[in-house]
């Protein structure tokens, strides 16, 4: 290989490795949980029940702001003359300009006692970040301060005793339902496919109702896709869409071959009877899963797919389509049926025969490879 | 990230830079110019590897449900061939031990009672395995620059198949038989004899080739009858 081209590959993997890659003091992707910046040692644990995962966002989402969850960091890294911490929240903060009414792009959130102990744990509420209206839609990333300071809200010199955090997620928003549901037929694998238009998802759920109805509508195909209802609300692109009734209004939804009086196109996925399976696909990107027989329990299921996004936001329930349980026939089915089909299983049958067959092919073969092995020794 | 972005790409624009103007580039391009022009130095030869790829498709005539389940599907087949030289005459011949694996895949629906496609998808595979002793004619090439290289192939296959529907396993099983092969190899050493001869001194490799090879396997009467009657491969071979 030529000597340039090695080194150019070379300095190309130290360029990658090197310094330059990894001083980079708004690289927020490394791995771990502290801020981003400061002498605090800020560490987010955790979001109501659940564990903040090393280095990642950490999501709030409209469950966590509805139930008013509690958010926990832990702070170290307290010199004793503070004594107490105070935080705010907002892209206008910093470290010298806090909640002083000229800007309402960062708010002053409270102050916490730093006590005896300097390993601090500080609990905020969903609240506290998110106001009371978590019906207000909301997605934005602001930045979480925290001050050791001498005296509440003083306005004095922090110096290197803060810490910031810019990977909290305030998120309300719930992400758009899937698109383009369809449901297959199959024995043992029943495809279900859809299309979403979402970037920060985290993964989907189909809800199967095990107890739909057959016949909701008609003139559906084979693959009972959601798109080909007869009856049914004209798309936009020319398909067929299984009607969204009004929540709550009692009544039922149909996609051709089958009618479901739990799931409803536009409804909240919320609230369903136990009798509605929930197969979770944690794939962002998916854009379909294959159901089994037992996931439908029957000859006939209503689906419809929710999207969840990193906050843990659930979309309203897509289209309805059908899943069907089928007996099929596969390439060994039929050529089973062939009159001199050969067995399977067990390849005795044939190989005991070939052996013979084989003899002279393989002795060849095995001979030339021997010589090989010998005309390398000798050389 | 985008800094971190602009300084790699920073660093690789540099690189280059240093690359095209330094001392050391300049040493290299003199160090080129040194090299003598024939040094008939041949490093040995004691394999040749062979990557192909090509169509394949089970006797459709013996097995009709091929053609119900998998009718447009062709493969392809991707195989490996490695040969251990056992006799070389030199620039006429090569006569050679070879092992060979592939792999080759056909994927379908399965059907309802009304003979329509469902979703469920039904797949057939295939690993053919083989043993082979060959004879390899390059004299052409050597001798006369008539850069072609004249193979033919006989042994035996193994091909380990199986078939699935929906996920779960149906069958699987064993086809065996005999095989048979006829190569014409284009030598492209006979195109570029001073590549040819650099690669054999920084590589160890004698000769590179592409190859365009008819095949036929013709499995036992108690196997599965996998076989094609005649296809053909076609990749690019080495010889080391």
């Amino acid at each position: 290989m030529p000597r340039s081209t090695l080194f150019l590959a070379g300095a190309w993997l130290l360029a990658l490795a090197g310094p330059a890659h990894a001083a980079d003091p708004d690289d927020t992707t490394t791995p771990t949980n502290s801020s981003a910046i400061g002498g605090l040692m800020v560490n987010p644990i955790r979001v109501g029940d659940e564990e903040v995962a090393l280095g990642t966002t950490i999501p709030v989402g409209l469950d966590a702001c509805n139930t008013d969850a509690e958010i926990e960091f832990q702070i170290d890294g307290v010199p004793d003359e503070r004594n107490s911490i105070d935080v705010y929240l907002g892209e206008g903060c910093n470290r010298t300009t806090r909640d002083d009414d000229t800007t309402d792009r960062c708010e002053y959130i409270g102050n916490f006692p730093a006590g005896s102990s300097r390993g601090l744990i500080i609990l905020l509420s969903a609240s506290q970040l998110m106001g009371d209206n978590c019906a207000e839609e909301r997605e934005d990333m602001p930045k979480l301060w925290f001050l050791a300071v001498e005296a509440k809200q003083s306005g004095e010199d922090v110096m290197n005793f803060y810490g910031m955090i810019d990977r909290l997620l305030l998120d309300t928003r719930a992400p758009n339902a899937p698109t383009n549901v369809e449901g297959g037929s199959g024995e043992k694998q029943i495809p279900v496919e859809w299309d979403t238009s979402d970037s920060d998802l985290e993964g989907f759920v189909v809800l199967i109702d095990t107890q739909a109805t057959s016949g909701g509508g008609g003139g559906a195909g084979t693959t009972g896709s959601s798109g080909s209802s007869g009856g049914d609300d004209v798309d936009d692109d020319g398909g067929m869409q299984a009607p969204a009734p009004a929540p709550g209004d009692g009544g039922s939804a149909s996609s051709g071959e089958c009618g479901s009086s739990v799931l409803r196109s536009g409804a909240s996925a919320s609230g369903l009877p136990s009798y509605v399976r929930r197969k979770e696909v944690n794939e962002a990107t998916a854009t379909g899963v294959d159901l089994g027989p037992g996931d439908i329990d029957g000859e006939i299921a209503a689906i419809a797919v929710i999207a969840i996004d990193e906050a843990g936001n659930e979309s309203p329930m897509s289209p309805l389509a059908c899943v069907k349980v089928v007996p099929t026939e596969s390439f060994w089915d039929r050529y089973q049926q062939d009159g001199d089909a050969v067995d399977a299983g067990c390849p005795c049958a044939a190989l005991g025969p070939a052996q013979l067959q084989s003899a002279w092919p393989v002795g060849l073969s095995l001979s030339l490879i021997a010589l090989s092995a010998r005309r390398r020794r000798r050389s | 990230m985008r800094a971190a972005l602009v300084t790699v790409i920073a660093a690789l624009v540099t690189v280059i830079a240093l690359g095209a103007f330094s001392p050391a580039s300049a040493a290299a391009q003199q160090d080129d110019d040194l090299i003598p022009p024939s040094r008939n130095w041949i490093s040995p030869e004691r394999f040749i590897l062979e990557v192909r790829v090509g169509p394949y498709r089970p006797d459709r005539a013996e097995v009709p449900a091929f053609n119900t389940f998998f009718s447009d599907d062709v493969g392809p087949l991707l195989a490996l061939e490695l040969d251990v030289i056992a006799y070389r005459l030199d620039e006429i011949l090569y006569v050679t031990g070879a092992g060979g694996i592939g792999t080759v895949t056909f994927d379908g629906n399965t059907l309802d009672q009304l003979g329509e496609e469902t979703s469920e998808e039904t797949k057939f595979s295939m690993i053919p395995l083989n043993l082979l002793a060959t004879v390899r004619i390059d004299a052409l090439a050597r001798r006369l620059s008539v850069p072609f290289i004249v193979t033919g192939k006989l042994g035996y296959q193994w091909a380990r198949w199986s078939t699935e529907s929906g996920d779960v396993n149906d069958e699987s099983g064993w086809s065996v038989g005999l095989l048979w092969a006829v190569q014409l190899g284009l030598d492209l050493d006979t195109f570029e004899p001073a590549a040819a001869r650099n690669m054999d001194e920084e590589w160890g490799i004698n000769h590179s080739f592409l190859f365009f090879e008819l095949m036929s396997f013709m499995p036992s009467d108690d196997s599965l009858p996998v076989g094609d009657d005649l296809t053909w491969t076609a990749g690019l071979g080495f010889m080391f």
